[in-house]
């Protein structure tokens, strides 16, 4: 034995089967020495672990780190809310401002589209529904986005077409369209163990943001892939898609063998890319409108929309004559206080109502022929009795000038009179002056004659 | 190209989903992870110079307790029915299945896969053989594996 102790190999080999045993049992001890040697190294001993083969240590950490984790949020949650709340804060607060903006260009390109079509008939929605127009905004810009668009056969489950936005492209259809039926026949077939009277499918698959809408026709079925869950008029209008094919490919979608090589694959592809364009950012370029009126060639409905303009203008036609009338009806109160009726009758307008003035009556012609530039009939009256009253006072007034004619004619006889014996009188005198007006002249005469007759005699100059 | 869908039906734990597993990617793994639901997988295959393509249905395991959903049976063209040859159990119960996928599908093809064959003692391979459409298989030692879906394959395509 002594001689043992010197050899290492021995020593070794002696030791060996008991190794653990000892060794177990100086970890066990209190206070043990190995323990605190151990831990000055146990750092040391990970990092160069990790150097080593950082794959092995993780995969030995991975079944102890969970459950530690576990234990250290069940024993002292608030501290693990603590650390994590400026990190997690963080990233809901970045992810929440992400998504409002992406919603706030949104609802900005909307507005800046104001003088679209669709801003109208927000404004219309808004105003007969009660909704304000910028919940409506809002509405719009939650609108499911589709990226693609799967026909499938509803039998084996195997993909007849697909589409899908660019770039948006799903892997392997052909998996994801047969995945998708067994989930769909699976919940089929749950429900209805469950419940069987029920005899609906499932619409709706979703996970996180992936919305998945189902729409089942007898030998197929579509699925729709979407960023969120469509809303009834998106349904709508998948449904109303989907409704063209089945009408379409009826008899090609119930003898499908599972051969994609056919012609029809290829067209109801295109149709699927066109609708899936049509919707790109939510806007509905033409593309769209030719695949919405594609999707809804309904003569009825065609006929019913027609019939609906027609009267929607005829009633814009007739609220525009009755605004006319009314307005010309205030104009004429306001001009001559009279109140009277302004009607439409076969294009034509017509003046109504009693009146009790003639003055009245030009002033309302006056007023409607500016209005009218002249095109108008005038029903105005004024009453009888009105009239009466007027031609008894004109009457009385004729009366009256008579009388007062008569007088005067009395009163021109007499002036006629004294004016002929002035008349003689100044004749008379006329003839007098003549007269006086001779004499005078034969002696003015006479007085000439007689100067010339007396000599001029000088008077001497002393 | 045509694609048709079939489905591998049989007990838990017999081997279906590596036989699936050896056929697909040519790889076996002797851990046993039980099929919930249904796995799909597919396989291209050449039949005289001709593309098709294979859906491969893995079934999760029918125990007494629980059967398999008749719904995942529709439009199958075809069947691979796999029993275990150590749990003899699991073979008689394949015409149980037979029947079940047959009410669903009445013109559909089908081949048996007796699978563990890797399993068996010389002397015992015997009793599993002759039979139509039969196939002694092992996914671990890639036995008859490819040849039970290529049999199947041709039935359906070549109809």
């Amino acid at each position: 034995m002594e001689f043992e102790a010197y050899d290492e190999a021995t020593i070794s080999q002696k030791l060996l089967p008991i190794f653990d045993d000892v060794f177990l049992q100086k970890l066990q001890e209190k206070e043990s020495k190995t323990i605190t040697l151990l831990s000055g190294h146990l750092a040391q001993i990970i990092l160069q672990s990790s150097q080593k083969d950082l794959p092995a240590l993780s995969r030995s950490l991975q079944s102890v780190i969970s459950p530690a984790i576990s234990k250290e949020i069940a024993e002292n949650k608030d501290k693990m809310v603590d650390a994590l709340y400026p990190i997690m804060g963080g990233m809901i607060s970045k992810y929440v401002t992400q998504s409002i903006k992406e919603m706030m260009e949104h609802i900005n390109e909307k507005i800046e589209d104001g003088l679209s079509f669709d801003r109208y008939k927000r404004k219309l929605k808004s105003k007969v529904t009660g909704v304000s127009e910028t919940e409506l905004l809002i509405e719009e810009s939650n609108d499911a986005h589709i990226s693609s668009l799967f026909v499938i056969h509803k039998e084996s489950g195997l993909l007849i077409a697909e589409a899908h936005v660019e770039d948006q492209e799903i892997d392997d259809p052909h998996m994801v369209a047969s995945m998708a039926s067994a989930i769909k026949d699976f919940v089929n077939d749950w429900v209805q163990h469950h419940d069987e009277k029920r005899s609906s499918e499932v619409q709706i698959v979703s996970y996180g943001n992936e919305t998945l809408y189902i729409e089942s026709a007898g030998s197929v079925y579509i699925i729709a892939f979407l960023d969120a869950e469509p809303d009834h008029e998106q349904r709508a209008d998948i449904n109303a898609f989907f409704a063209t094919l089945i009408k379409g490919y009826s008899a090609f979608f119930q003898n499908f063998n599972g051969d994609d090589s056919s012609k029809e694959i290829e067209t109801i592809s295109q149709k699927m890319h066109a609708f899936l364009n049509a919707q790109k950012g939510n806007k509905l370029t033409a593309d769209r409108k030719s695949a919405k009126e594609n999707t809804r060639k309904n003569p009825a409905k065609i006929l019913l929309i027609i019939l609906g303009m027609v009267a929607f203008g005829y009633l814009v036609y007739l609220g525009g004559r009755y605004y006319f009338s009314y307005r010309l009806e205030k104009r004429i109160l306001e001009k001559t206080g009279q109140n009277v009726d302004v009607e439409y009758i076969a294009d034509t307008i017509h003046i109504r109502g009693n009146i009790t003035s003639m003055h009245d009556f030009y002033a309302i012609q006056d007023v409607v022929s500016k209005e009218t530039a002249g095109d108008f009939v005038n029903e105005l009256h004024m009453p009888l009795e009105e009239l009466d009253r007027k031609v008894i006072r004109q009457q009385k007034s004729i009366e009256q000038l008579h009388h007062t004619l008569q007088h005067q004619n009395i009163r021109l006889d007499t002036l006629e009179k004294a004016l002929a014996a002035k008349t003689a009188a100044l004749q008379e005198n006329t003839k007098r002056l003549n007269t006086l007006r001779l004499r005078y002249d034969a002696l003015t005469e006479q007085l000439a004659q007689k100067k010339t007759q007396i000599p001029i005699k000088k008077i001497p100059n002393d | 190209m045509i694609r048709k869908k079939i489905l591998l039906i049989g007990d838990f734990h017999v081997g279906k989903t590596s036989l699936i597993r050896r056929y697909v990617d040519h790889a076996f793994d002797d851990t046993y992870l039980t099929t919930i639901g249904v796995k799909i997988s597919r396989k291209k295959l050449l039949l005289d110079h001709k593309e098709y393509e294979l859906l491969i249905w893995d079934l999760e395991g029918a125990t007494p307790q629980k059967s398999i959903p008749k719904t995942y049976y529709r439009g199958a063209s075809g069947a691979v029915f796999v029993g275990d040859v150590s749990r003899l159990e699991t073979i008689r119960n394949l015409d149980a299945h037979i029947a079940a996928f047959k009410e669903v599908n009445p013109d559909s093809v089908h081949v048996i896969a007796h699978n563990k064959a890797d399993l068996l003692q010389l002397d015992q391979t015997n009793r599993f053989q002759n039979l139509e459409n039969t196939f002694l298989t092992s996914a671990k030692e890639d036995i008859n594996v490819d040849k039970i879906f290529t049999t199947l394959a041709k039935e359906i395509f070549h109809d």
